[in-house]
Parts: C-alpha cells; sequence; structure tokens
C-alpha cells in the first residue's frame, strides 16, 4: 500500500546523505562550514560530462570525479583556507567566495546551457508489487556504503583516528605531536572529493548546468547543522527531514515542501535543548 | 627603407572617421613604438574595428594623421600599407574557404621562393599546417582557421601586426597557444602588435607596463567619443538580452539572428539608404538589468526600436520604458500571453496557439483520454497548464492529477510517485524552462514510466542536451530547425557561412528574431520614417515571408503563426512530424485593435 | 594631602569638560555636516558630467548600498553575519508593489504603503531576531536562520501566482520621474541613512554594538542583555533594508523575486567586505563601486566579471579582512604621516607645559557622589545576614563531577580566598555564582535572592559581578569607551548622544587611578599592557557596584608593584565599601596578605573553611600545594 511513500523516503534520505556527507566531514573536523559544498557537487556533475566526451564509462565519472574534486579542494585549502581556521565566521564568507569562483570558471568554459551526461543505469525495476527506478535503489546502497567507508575510515585507520583526536582536542593533538595542518588539508581534500562524487552520483537524476549546486548546498547545510558532527545522527536526519520532505510534498503542499528541510532545521535548532 | 625609418611604430593623430558621413572616431590619438603590444579595449559599436580599417586604409580618414613604421600613410590604399610589412588579421572569417591550407598561405608572400623556408618557420608554431597544406580550407575547425590566419600573417615576418578580436569563439587552449605565438613573436623580432580585445584576459596578458597606461589611454579616447549623430544617422535597434544569467544559453543565438538580419539589411543599401546598427545589451536575464538596459539603449544610444528576446520579469520592466519613451518594442519571445502596449509587439507565440493542436493531436492520435498534468510552480507553467487545461475539457479528456513543482526544487520524487499511483494515459508537462525539463524527464524515465508525454516547454537544444532523456516527448512550436522550406534553409545557410564555427544553433527563441527586424525594416520603409507612431501603425501590415511561414502582426499586436509539431528522437534530435497551419492567437489585448 | 591633589583635578575637570565636550561634538557635527555639504555637492554637479545611464546606475547602487549598511551595521558593528537583509529589501520591495498594483494609488497612500513596509519588516525582523539570539544561539544559527529567510521569501513569492507575479515580476504604475529626479531621491535617502547610521554608531548604544561583537559573553557578565539589544537591532536594519528596497521598487518600477533571494543577500556580503566591514563608508563605496564598474564591464564581460568579483572577495577575506576602503586609508596615511607628524611636532612643543596625560584624565573620569555617599552609610551597618550563600551547589559535566555538594556563606566586608589545586572546580564554582544556568544541583542566594536559573545578565543585577581569568576586556574599544560600556547597565545608553564622560563609583575609579589608567584613557584596550588590562576589567566589574564580587585570578601575570596596588584596593573594598570578595588565587602569599577568611577546594569538595588565622598555615593547605594529596 505504501510501498512507493516508503522507497520515496528511504531512497530520498539516501540521496541526501550522500550529499551532505562531505561538508559534515569537513565541519566536524574543520569545524568550518564550506559553502563551496555547492560548486564541488557541480565539479562533480561536470566529471560525468567529460566522461561522456571522452566516450568512457559512466562509472568512470565516479573515479574522475572524486579525484578531481580532491584536487581543486586541496589548491583551495593550501591557498585559501589554510590560515583562516582562526577565524571561523570569515572561513564562511571565502569558501562562499571560492563558489563564486570555481561556478563561474564553470561557466566561462562550459557555458551556462545544460549538459548531456551518460547514465550507467535508466532502467527501473519491480520492488514490491510497484516498479521503481533503479538507479535511486543503487544510490540508496551507495549512501550505505559510504557510510560505513567513511565510519570504517574515521574510526579504524590511522588518519581517522588522528582526525578524531584534532575534533576532540586539538591543542592536545599537537602536543602529540599531530601535525594537525596536514589533517586539515587531508580532511578538506576528502570532503571536497566526497562532494565531487556526490555531484557525479546525482548526475543522472538532474540537468548538468553550473548552478546546480546551491539548492543542495542549502539543503545539505541545513542537515549537517542539525546532525552536528555524528554520521549516525547524519542519516537520521537526512531519514527524518528528507522523509518530511517527500511526506509533505506528496500529501500536503508542494510550496511546503520543498521549504520542509529548511523550516524543520531552523526550529530543531532553536529548541533542541542538548546542545553538543 | 633605411634603418631609421625602421624603428618607428605606429603612431596615430587626431584621427577622425567613420562609415560613409557618420563618425565613430573622433580625435584619436596614440604612439606605439616597436616591439610594444597595445590592446584596444572598449564595447561593442566603440570604433574599435573602424580604427583598425582607417589605420590600413579600407576607410579614409576624414581628418588626423596615420604614421606608420616612420611612413605618413595617410589615405594611402590598404594593399601600399601592407607592404610596409604590416599584416592585418580582420575579425570577419577571411580565409578564402575554397583555396587549400597552402594557396591560402602562399597568396600573402609576395616573394613565392622564400615559401618553404618561411612555412617551416612558422609551421614550428602550427604544426597541422604542414600535414593539412592540400586541404580545403573551408573545412578546418574554427579554431584551424584562426590559426591559419595567424600563420598568414606571420608569414611574411610583419613589423606590425593588426589583430581585430582573434580568440572570439576560440577554445582556451587555443587562445593560450596564440598568446604564446604572439609573445614570441614580439620578444624575437621586435614586432609591434595592435591588439582588439573583448577578452580582456588574453589582452591583458600581452599588455603590461607603459602599454598599460597606453591601453587605458585607448579606453578613454574611445569612451569618452559619442557618437554624434549627423545627416545620415544608422538606424539603432538596442537588442536588451539575457547575455548573463539564466538567458545567456540562448541570447548568443538572438545576437547572431540579429546580426545576420542587419548584414542583410545593410547589403541592400539599409533602411530608406541609412545603415543598420545592431546594439546588444545585456539585461542580465531579470528586471533590474533590464531596466538598466533599456534606458541604456533608448537614451545613450538613441535606439528607433527594440527588438528582442526576454524573460516575462525582465519585458515586464522594460515596457513601461519604452512606453514612455515612445520607442516600439517588438517582443520575439514565446511566452505566457495578454502582455498589451501601444508601442509592444509580439512575433511569437502565446499558449492558445500550440496548446490546443498538441493536445488535440495527443487524443485522436495517440488515443489519450486520461491525463496527468504537471506544471513549474509559476506563472508561465501555471499558464501553459490552465490553456491545456481547457482544451482536454472540450476535446471530453479527464484529468487525473494537477501538481506544481516549487521553482528551482530538481528533485520530483513526490510528484512521479503521484503520477504512477494515478496510472493516466498520457501526461502534458511545462516546467521552467531548460535544465528542469531535463530533471523531469531523466526521473520520469529512470521510474519507468512510459505513456506518451506532451511536453509545452522543451526546446530543440535542451532535448539534444538530455541525450536520450526526453526521448519520445511530442511538442508544438512555431519555428524547429528541420521545417522544411526554402526560406529555412536558406537562413541556416545563411547562419552558417557568416559565423561558421562560432555559429549558435538557430532556435525557437533567435529566429524570431531575424524575423523581427525584417518586419521592422518592411515596417519603415512603408512608413518612409522611423517616426515611432508612424511605425506602430503600418508594423500591423507588414508581412514578413520567413523561415517559420507567413508572418504578420495584425491580430492586436500579436501574430497568427504557422504552428508545427515536433518529436524528440532517441539521440535527442527532434524531428517535425507535422504543420498545422497558420494559428490565431485569440483576444490577447482586447483594448488594442 | 593626597586628597588634597584629587580635589584640584576635579576642579580642572569641571572647567575643560565644557570645552572639551562642546568642542567634540562641534567635531562630530562639523563632520556631518561637512560629508554631507561634499555629498549634496556632488549629487547636484554630476548630472552635468555623467550621463543618464550613469545616473541610473548610480540611482540603483545608492538603494543598494542603503541595504549595505544594514549588513554593516548589522555584521561589521555587531559581528552578526546575516544573509537575510535581502529578504527586507524584498518585503519592501513586494510589500509597495502589491499595494499600488492592487489597493492604492495617489502620493499618500504610496507614502503609506512605504510605511506599511517598513512596519511589516520590522515584524518579520523582530521575529526573526527572536528565534536567532537567545541566550546560547551560536553566531552559526543566525548565519542559517537569514539563510533560510530568503530562501522561504522567494519560495513564497514565486508560489504566489499572478498576485506576487511569481517569477515574471510585478509591475506597478509608478509616478513618472526623471532619472535625475531619481538620482536626487536615492541619493538624498542614502545620505540620510548614512547620517543616521553614522550618528548612531558612533554614540554610545553603538559603543555597546562593537563590546557585544568584541566580546558577547563579558557584555553579559557586564548585565547587559545582549539578546534584547540584538533583536532591537535587527528590528531596526529590517525596516530600513525594506524602506530602501520600497523606494527601489518605486524606481525600477517592477519587483521580482531576485530582489530577495538568497544570492542577493550574499552580494550584499560581498560588497560589505569588499568595501570594509563596520566603517560605514566602505559598505557603500564598495556597494557603489561594484555595481558601477559591472555596469561599464559587466555588459560585455559578464562571466569574466564575476569570476573577477569571486576572486577580489576571496583576497580581500584573506589578506585584507577589513576590507579595501580602511586598507587605502592606512596606505594614504602611511604617505600622510610625515607631514602629519611634522605638524604634530609642532604642537606638542607648543602644549610642552602640561604634564601628559592629565588633561585626559581630568575630562574623563568623575566620581558618582551618591553612590558615594551611599556606600559610606553602609560601613558599620551589621552583618547579620550573609550577601552570599550557596546551598548544596553540584556541577556535573557528562559523567565528569565537577563539584559535589558545595554549601558555602559570605559576608559583607568579607574576603574570602579559595584555594585548591588545579581542576579542584573552583572556577567552576565562581561560575555557579554568576550564571544560574550552570549548576546541575542545588540553590544559590544572592543578598537572599534564589538566582533560579537566571541568565548572567539577571545575576548581576541582583548584585554579583565577576571577573574572568584571562582578561577580557574589549580589544576594538578605548579603555574610556569599556568602562563607559561597562556602566551602560546602570545609565541607560543614548542611540545618538555621545558622551564624553563617564561617571564611575568610587571603588573603580580608584581601581583606575591606581593603576595608572588615567593616563592611558585613550588607547586602545587592545595596546595595554597584560596588568593594565587586569586593572581595567576589575575597573569595569566594579561599575557595575556590585555586593558580591568574584575575582579569578585577579594578579595572574602582574608584576609585585601591580599585585600590592590591585591588593591595597581590593582591602579597600572590602573595608570601606563593605563589598563581599570571593577570590581565586594561586599566590598564597597574596591570598594570606588580603584574604579574612580561607575557603579550601579539593575535587569538588569544601575541604576546610574558616578565618584565615585559623588556617593559613594548616599542614593540609601546605600538602594540597606541594600535589600531594590530603
Amino acid at each position: 500500500m505504501y510501498t512507493i511513500e516508503l522507497l520515496d523516503v528511504v531512497t530520498t534520505a539516501g540521496i541526501l546523505y550522500i550529499v551532505a556527507l562531505g561538508l559534515l566531514i569537513v565541519y566536524g573536523v574543520l569545524k568550518i562550514i564550506n559553502l563551496a559544498h555547492g560548486a564541488f557537487l557541480v565539479l562533480g556533475s561536470y566529471a560525468a560530462v567529460i566522461a561522456t566526451w571522452l566516450d568512457w564509462s559512466p562509472w568512470s565519472a565516479l573515479v574522475i570525479a572524486l579525484v578531481g574534486g580532491a584536487a581543486v579542494g586541496a589548491v583551495a585549502e593550501w591557498r585559501v583556507l589554510r590560515d583562516l581556521y582562526v577565524r571561523p565566521l570569515d572561513t564562511i564568507l571565502a569558501t562562499w567566495g571560492l563558489n563564486i569562483i570555481i561556478v563561474q570558471s564553470i561557466t566561462l568554459y562550459f557555458g551556462r546551457e545544460i549538459q548531456f551526461a551518460e547514465s550507467g543505469v535508466t532502467q527501473a525495476v519491480s520492488v514490491g508489487g510497484v516498479t521503481y527506478s533503479l538507479y535511486r535503489l543503487i544510490l540508496l546502497l551507495i549512501a550505505a556504503v559510504l557510510g560505513v567507508l567513511v565510519w570504517l575510515l574515521m574510526r579504524r585507520t590511522q588518519i581517522g583516528i588522528v582526525a578524531q583526536a584534532v575534533i576532540m582536542n586539538e591543542e592536545l593533538a599537537q602536543a602529540l605531536g599531530i601535525n594537525t595542518r596536514l589533517v586539515r588539508f587531508v580532511t578538506f581534500c576528502l570532503g571536497a572529493g566526497l562532494a565531487s562524487l556526490a555531484g557525479a552520483l546525482i548526475t543522472p537524476l538532474v540537468s548538468v548546468h553550473p548552478n546546480l549546486g546551491v539548492p543542495w548546498l542549502i539543503n545539505a547545510f541545513m542537515l549537517v547543522m542539525v546532525a552536528g558532527v555524528s554520521l549516525g545522527n547524519l542519516a537520521l536526519a537526512a531519514l527524518i527531514l528528507g522523509g518530511a520532505q517527500v511526506l509533505v510534498s506528496s500529501y500536503g503542499n508542494p510550496v511546503l515542501g520543498s521549504l520542509t528541510i529548511i523550516i524543520l532545521a531552523v526550529i530543531i535548532l532553536r529548541f533542541r535543548t542538548i546542545t553538543t | 627603407m633605411n634603418a631609421a625609418v625602421a624603428t618607428r611604430g605606429l603612431a596615430v593623430a587626431g584621427l577622425e572617421g567613420g562609415y560613409g558621413s557618420s563618425p565613430v572616431l573622433h580625435e584619436v590619438s596614440f604612439d606605439i613604438g616597436p616591439g610594444e603590444v597595445f590592446g584596444v579595449l572598449g564595447k561593442n559599436g566603440m570604433g574599435k574595428t573602424t580604427l583598425l580599417k582607417t589605420i590600413v586604409g579600407f576607410l579614409p580618414p576624414r581628418r588626423g594623421q596615420v604614421e606608420l613604421l616612420g611612413e605618413n600613410v595617410t589615405g594611402w590604399p590598404p594593399y601600399q600599407v601592407t607592404r610596409l610589412g604590416v599584416s592585418y588579421i580582420p575579425q570577419e572569417k577571411s580565409i578564402f574557404q575554397d583555396l587549400s591550407v597552402e594557396e591560402n598561405l602562399r597568396l600573402a608572400l609576395r616573394e613565392p621562393s622564400r615559401f618553404e623556408e618561411r612555412l617551416i618557420a612558422v609551421a614550428g608554431w602550427f604544426p597541422f599546417l604542414t600535414a593539412r597544406r592540400q586541404q580545403r580550407a573551408g573545412t578546418l575547425s574554427g579554431g584551424e582557421q584562426k590559426m591559419l590566419l595567424m600563420a598568414r600573417a606571420l608569414l611574411t615576418r610583419p613589423r606590425l601586426v593588426l589583430i581585430d578580436e582573434i580568440t572570439e569563439g576560440l577554445q582556451p587552449a587555443v587562445i593560450t597557444r596564440l598568446q604564446d605565438i604572439l609573445a614570441e613573436e614580439c620578444r624575437t623580432h621586435g614586432t609591434t602588435i595592435v591588439l582588439i580585445e573583448q577578452n580582456v584576459g588574453f589582452a591583458l596578458r600581452k599588455v603590461y607596463g607603459i602599454q598599460l597606461l597606453l591601453l587605458m589611454l585607448a579606453i578613454s579616447i574611445l569612451a569618452v567619443a559619442p557618437v554624434r549623430s549627423q545627416q545620415k544617422k544608422p538606424v539603432v535597434i538596442a537588442i536588451p538580452v539575457g547575455l548573463s544569467g539564466v538567458n545567456s544559453v540562448v541570447a548568443p543565438a538572438v545576437v547572431q539572428s540579429a546580426q545576420l538580419a542587419a548584414d542583410e539589411l545593410n547589403a541592400k543599401g539599409g533602411i530608406l539608404g541609412q545603415p543598420v546598427r545592431v546594439v546588444p545589451l545585456d539585461d542580465e536575464s531579470g528586471p533590474a538589468g533590464a531596466v538598466k538596459a533599456f534606458n541604456t539603449g533608448i537614451r545613450q544610444d538613441k535606439a528607433d526600436v527594440i527588438i528582442t528576446m526576454e524573460t516575462s520579469a525582465a519585458r515586464n520592466a522594460g515596457t513601461p520604458i519604452a512606453e514612455r519613451a515612445k520607442v516600439p518594442f517588438i517582443y520575439t519571445s514565446f511566452y505566457e500571453g495578454r502582455a498589451c502596449g501601444e508601442y509592444l509587439f509580439v512575433n511569437a507565440w502565446v499558449p492558445e496557439q500550440v496548446v490546443p493542436p498538441l493536445i488535440k493531436f495527443m487524443t485522436d492520435e495517440k488515443k489519450v483520454k486520461r491525463w496527468f498534468a504537471v506544471g513549474s510552480d509559476y506563472a508561465f507553467g501555471r499558464g501553459m497548464i490552465e490553456a491545456a487545461k481547457k482544451t482536454i475539457k472540450d476535446m471530453g479528456g479527464t484529468i487525473l492529477g494537477e501538481e506544481y513543482q516549487p521553482l528551482q526544487q530538481s528533485d520530483w520524487t513526490a510528484i512521479i510517485s503521484k503520477i504512477r499511483a494515478a496510472n493516466p494515459d498520457g501526461i502534458i508537462y511545462s516546467t521552467s524552462g531548460g535544465g528542469p525539463n531535463i530533471d523531469f524527464l531523466k526521473q520520469l524515465k529512470a521510474a519507468g514510466l512510459t505513456m506518451p508525454i506532451g511536453s509545452l516547454s522543451i526546446d530543440e537544444l535542451t532535448a539534444e542536451a538530455g541525450g536520450n532523456a526526453a526521448e519520445g516527448v511530442y511538442y508544438t512550436g512555431d519555428y524547429f530547425t528541420g521545417i522544411d522550406n526554402p526560406e529555412n534553409k536558406s537562413f541556416l545557410e545563411a547562419m552558417k557561412k557568416k559565423f561558421g564555427a562560432e555559429l549558435k544553433t538557430p532556435n525557437a527563441l533567435s529566429e524570431q528574431e531575424y524575423d523581427g527586424l525584417h518586419a521592422y525594416a518592411m515596417a519603415v520603409e512603408r512608413a518612409g520614417s522611423t517616426n515611432a507612431d508612424a511605425i506602430i501603425k503600418v508594423l500591423p501590415t507588414v508581412v514578413f515571408k520567413g523561415p517559420r511561414g507567413s508572418v504578420q502582426m495584425n491580430k492586436q499586436h500579436h501574430a497568427p503563426l504557422p504552428i508545427y509539431l515536433a518529436q524528440v528522437q532517441a539521440d535527442g534530435k527532434t524531428r517535425v512530424l507535422k504543420n498545422f497551419g497558420l494559428i490565431d492567437p485569440g483576444d490577447q489585448c482586447p483594448k488594442l485593435k | 594631602m593626597a586628597h588634597h591633589q584629587k580635589k584640584d583635578v576635579l576642579m580642572t575637570a569641571s572647567r575643560t569638560l565644557a570645552e572639551q565636550i562642546a568642542s567634540f561634538w562641534r567635531r562630530r557635527w562639523l563632520a556631518i555636516f561637512g560629508a554631507s555639504v561634499l555629498f549634496v555637492a556632488f549629487l547636484l554637479a554630476s548630472p552635468m558630467v555623467l550621463g543618464e545611464y550613469a545616473q541610473q546606475i548610480l540611482s540603483q547602487a545608492f538603494f543598494f548600498a542603503i541595504a549595505a549598511i544594514t549588513v554593516d551595521l548589522l555584521w561589521g558593528y555587531t559581528g552578526v553575519l546575516t544573509f537575510g537583509q535581502s529578504a527586507f529589501f524584498g518585503i519592501g520591495v513586494y510589500t509597495v508593489a502589491i499595494a499600488l498594483a492592487y489597493y492604492v494609488d495617489g502620493a499618500l497612500a504610496t507614502a503609506g504603503a512605504i510605511f506599511a513596509a517598513m512596519v511589516g519588516a520590522a515584524l518579520v525582523g523582530a521575529a526573526v531576531g527572536w528565534l536567532s539570539f537567545w541566550d546560547r544561539a551560536t553566531p552559526i544559527y543566525v548565519a542559517i536562520v537569514t539563510l533560510a529567510l530568503p530562501v522561504v521569501f522567494t519560495q513564497i513569492i514565486l508560489s504566489g501566482g499572478a498576485y506576487t507575479g511569481s517569477s515574471s515580476g510585478l509591475p506597478i504604475p509608478v509616478p513618472f520621474l526623471s532619472i535625475t529626479e531619481w538620482y536626487y531621491i536615492a541619493g538624498g535617502l542614502l545620505l540620510l541613512v548614512a547620517i543616521g547610521a553614522y550618528v548612531f554608531v558612533s554614540s554610545d548604544a553603538g559603543r555597546v554594538l562593537v563590546a557585544i561583537r568584541e566580546n558577547e559573553e563579558r557584555c553579559r557578565y557586564l548585565g547587559l542583555n545582549t539578546s534584547r539589544m540584538k533583536i532591537h537591532l535587527m528590528t531596526a536594519c529590517s525596516a530600513i533594508a525594506a524602506l530602501s528596497g520600497a523606494f527601489y521598487v518605486l524606481f525600477s518600477s517592477v519587483a521580482a523575486h531576485s530582489y530577495g533571494d538568497f544570492v542577493f543577500g550574499t552580494e550584499l556580503v560581498v560588497w560589505t567586505a569588499l568595501g570594509g566591514r563596520g566603517t560605514l563608508i566602505g559598505p557603500i563605496l564598495g556597494t557603489v563601486g561594484v555595481n558601477y564598474v559591472s555596469a561599464l564591464l559587466g555588459g560585455n564581460l559578464p562571466f569574466i566579471w564575476l569570476l573577477f568579483v569571486g576572486f577580489a572577495f576571496v583576497l580581500v577575506v584573506v589578506y585584507l579582512p577589513q576590507g579595501l576602503v580602511p586598507a587605502i586609508g592606512q596606505g594614504l596615511s602611511t604617505l600622510v604621516r610625515p607631514i602629519r607628524q611634522l605638524l604634530n611636532g609642532g604642537w606638542n612643543a607648543v602644549a610642552a607645559g602640561a604634564p601628559p596625560g592629565a588633561a585626559g584624565a581630568a575630562v574623563a573620569l568623575s566620581s558618582t557622589a551618591d553612590a558615594l555617599g551611599q556606600r559610606r552609610s553602609m560601613i558599620g551597618a551589621p552583618d547579620e545576614a550573609p550577601v552570599l550563600e550557596l546551598r548544596d551547589v553540584g556541577m556535573q559535566y557528562g559523567s565528569l563531577v565537577a563539584l559535589h555538594g558545595v554549601s558555602l556563606k559570605a559576608y559583607r566586608g568579607e574576603v574570602v580566598g579559595i584555594i585548591g589545586p588545579n581542576g579542584a572546580g573552583k572556577t567552576t564554582l565562581l561560575r555557579c555564582i554568576a550564571d544560574g544556568r550552570e549548576r546541575s544541583t542545588g540553590e544559590v542566594l544572592i543578598n537572599g535572592h534564589r538566582i533560579d536559573r537566571l541568565p548572567p545578565q539577571r545575576c548581576v543585577a541582583l548584585g554579583v559581578s565577576r571577573k574572568f581569568q584571562t582578561p577580557n576586556v574589549f580589544d576594538a574599544l578605548t579603555v574610556l569607551d569599556c568602562l563607559r560600556v561597562a556602566r551602560s547597565y546602570r545609565e541607560p545608553t543614548s542611540p545618538w548622544r555621545r558622551s564624553r564622560t563617564v561617571e564611575l563609583p568610587e571603588p573603580a575609579l580608584a581601581a583606575v587611578e591606581v593603576s595608572g589608567l588615567t593616563t592611558m584613557l585613550n588607547e586602545r584596550a587592545s595596546h595595554l599592557s597584560h596588568g593594565a588590562k587586569q586593572a581595567l576589567e576589575l575597573a569595569m566589574v566594579l561599575a557595575q557596584e556590585p555586593t558580591v564580587l568574584l575575582l579569578d585570578e585577579p594578579t595572574a601575570g602582574l608584576t609585585r608593584d601591580e599585585r600590592a596596588a590591585i591588593g591595597s584596593v581590593l582591602t579597600e573594598l572590602a573595608q570601606s565599601h563593605r563589598l563581599c570578595i570571593l577570590l581565586i588565587e594561586h599566590d598564597l602569599d597574596f591570598v594570606r596578605d588580603i584574604s579574612t577568611r580561607l575557603v579550601v577546594l579539593h575535587m569538588g569538595r569544601v575541604l576546610l573553611d574558616g578565618p584565615l588565622s585559623e588556617i593559613a598555615d594548616s599542614d593540609l593547605i601546605r600538602s594540597i600545594y606541594v600535589g600531594g594529596t590530603a
């Protein structure tokens, strides 16, 4: 009966989770809000366009996106953000500036028109009696895999442990001989790479143009603010807020639906008593 | 020539000049030494090209003096000027298209014996030249043609190179190559280079130090010299169009349409003997920019008419300005209808013209009885769906659902699930232009929904950029590149010939601009003047037979139009299926006649 | 002898005071008057040179600059990063547009619509402020709310169908004014708003805004309800942004959603940052400059121009956070410095007779005689009721228990030294007294009133003031301004007047004089030595006229002489002014010198509590300080 709604809710949550993951990592470790996140999503989408131009498999776009996003992120961290961590509000401005630079560069090269990118999967499958988009289901799977991978990376590997140490107490981490500068650099690259990867992953569902990032950025931003720094909370927030968006759009008013995530996030943050 | 002469570069003093009797240059003076790079920047129509043409001698100077490499060349014919060691690379395509690459190159050199030697030198920079010596120059790509131009200019080892807008329409990689070549030439041979550029980045990389000062000077010279109106002033056509913002995708095609029409008119001696000048202005695709652009066009450029395609918000902002200033305004974009003004004319479709034929076709031929209507939540989207609903009711169909998606929301999940639940025979939809069409269709396709789809918002470019996302979608319109008539064929050919590699494919938002210019020209000829009140009286009587067919704006300032049915193919290309014939716009502005 | 000298200084003070105030007022209004005359002259003369096109662009830029001024007031001066001013601009645009398109016409009705737009925006602004500025809101939260606001606004406009014009915009019938007339209107409005903003930021209230930006926590502990101030400011700024939007739509004759969207909101921030935040003139020049150049260049090179703005913005944020205008100003002043030095040299030679600094001190400070009398009358009053009482106060951070049921009473005239090893819970104890929301269990009473869960500013009203461990002053303000901000809790601040004096209660005046701050009253607080900062903060805290004074290591980092001076001030406060002082100290000798009673904390419990004479030399204290456990 409610199979479609259920599928819509979980796959929407999965997509939102993928899109917000990179932002969460940067916010969690670096304590900065990366407003260039939307631009990295755009970069990822154009990676898919380039893969199409080169006649490579649509899946290769994911690799191009991850590597390309991380590379641009590296330059951005190195040239722009490195000295700004002590001025957190200014990092919001600087990353917004970065967003302008990346988006305008793409516009200059590709133009504002929509670009064609090949999709790997376009068919639908039958799930519980309804035909449903296979790609959305794959995205749900990828969201889960990415979530687990990032969790393993953060909890089980040396670099993750070091990053955790920096989150918890940066001075102490420095005192233990951890190069926090390097940790930040690697983290930002990872965040940018994941954002870009997310851009490539959502490309089969959306049209590719230089301004596709901003609406996604705003939703991802709200989710991360609600989730704080925890991967589990992010999944929960994506499920609750994303689910609310789908349900409000379906049964209520679509205008309200499109604003659900923003409004809920503002309310939750205002009236949540537990502060982390 | 002796050494003393050769030490000089180019000196211009008090130069005045222009086309016919209308002066474009006023008191231009500057002095460039050998080995310097001199950039000339400025807006369109400021006289940059006129400056170069006057220096080389294509245009006679009215007053002032040009001293080139030590010689006073004022008034010399171009061939003599070039023999001093001057290479001029004009902006327009100046390749001999039907000659081979080698023949093109040989033409430049007056000492055939040295050809091979010089070719080797130049081919170091342009390796493709030797490989393609026998290829027909017209078959080279746009970038290669520009390189051939450059090679031809450098082949003679000139001492002064005048370059007009070399980077226009080139890929960044090619531009970088050209920059390196120019820098090298300048450094090794002390060549003087005068560069006209819109591409400031390109010009700035070449121009530094003292030259930058000269550059600023050049800007001020050109910027402070207003175009004074003389007895035979040009007919100015302002085109406020979205060079930036959402419309920047189609705006270049609109400007090209206008340029082609202007060329054709000028080739016939202009309008009433006056040359036609096209002034594109950026309206930033929105009302704020439109206010600026309309005021610039009307007050600064003294436009006689505004002919353009804009967003509805921009049109709404611009209309009162045109009305107050009493400047005719021909709007060339399809829109939601019912925009009226004494000076406002529309030569593109309104919903009443494209919606009923599409619905009728889908009802009759595709047996769609139970419909699902989807729109973007804004004036155009809702207006189109309203029109569609009316026709569906008239045809006896039912509407199972009607959903509107907020603008700027690219996730169609909820609506697609509702469509699936309703299981209609067919879908009629109208999103905002461009991307949202593809968002919706991609997600619809991924969801496995395969019923017939009628689109009220897709266009050829978008469909093609969407690949197979839009496959099978039906839509109607007044212009498609695939329209099979002689006017359309010659229009497309002329466009291709004029713009070559830089051609922006004409589309359903740009072709009307071409029609608009011609219709205006006919109106002026018929009225005998550009007087606005005379024009608005005769404009409804003018019939222009163009690529779309015969168009006359005789229905309350709107036009009955030939409407075509088309379908998107598997490769994203659009095929025209059918011509419905002339369809009336209905009562758009009952207060007007 | 000492008393005699002070009298002299005060007499000089009253004389020079009047002159100085007059001269200052003259100077401030002279600046406003001069700038206005220059601007009006430019406005009137420029149409002769500028074409209608340029006037058009400048008019638009002037309207936008008004919105940028509100961004500067909120962000530059008060530190509230806002992306949402565009929404208020949009409210102005649409209120007037809808009114004129459907309901009213005529000049009077238009004025009414503009007023309604301002009221509407003010209400929304107040709501946004209430939402954003609750006690523990982070600066990020404000950014979230103000980012959400334009998104919501745009969506409402877009889904308003024909009523709002949706994406087509809403054209309105407007009285036709010439471009030049609009140019005058826009310029005049900008001038009025800029003057208003300048008067406001240079007033006493404006100084408090900067204090909030510099250190909001300190402001709260000075008894200022910063949340309410920010809500008021947000309300006013919303109304002003709406005013500019309302005029702008009359000028442009069409309302469009892009005037209220997120992108425009960020552009306002970009222009403000480029020009120079917190300078007023910077955002105005930034806005006008970017808009003007973009009109000249943007037409031909729209994307390159935007890219250039992006680069410029990043460069400014990273390398010139203060913005271009201040940077250029500094550049000019380095050029001008040699000349000024020459002039100043002459000046100094003329004024050589006067002792340096004396004049400044005399002008600025005077004692609040009333307060003095009050205090004096309290001398000798019986110490029967405790002014501070802690009942079983406990404090837990997660699983870590910092305080275990601490009970304590303290009386007027006592100096209670709280000692104990690091991590004993000393600072936590002070926090639980000064902020009702801190403790987990138990009760705190000040002057017999429970503090319940009151925030710090309300605790200050009950009579408790706290000095922080590291000196906590407002770096961007002068010493005098810091003291004025500290007094603004007692004396309501004026949003337009700027006082040149500050009346301090005698204890605070004493702290200023003893520490030698009198010679540095016009010095920026960031330039002070560590010791001077400590003294300044003490004076600021004493300016609250507290009954209970909480001091967290007031002598840390001070020289022996400075320590002695502070010690004597504290002793005097307790003895003559009957203050109850709680003092955390590591320096046992200092504690011994001035305390009347000692409390030893260890592992979150009170280990010992008794008169100095009884426990100062106990083995327990020694063992704790040497590092062992008792």
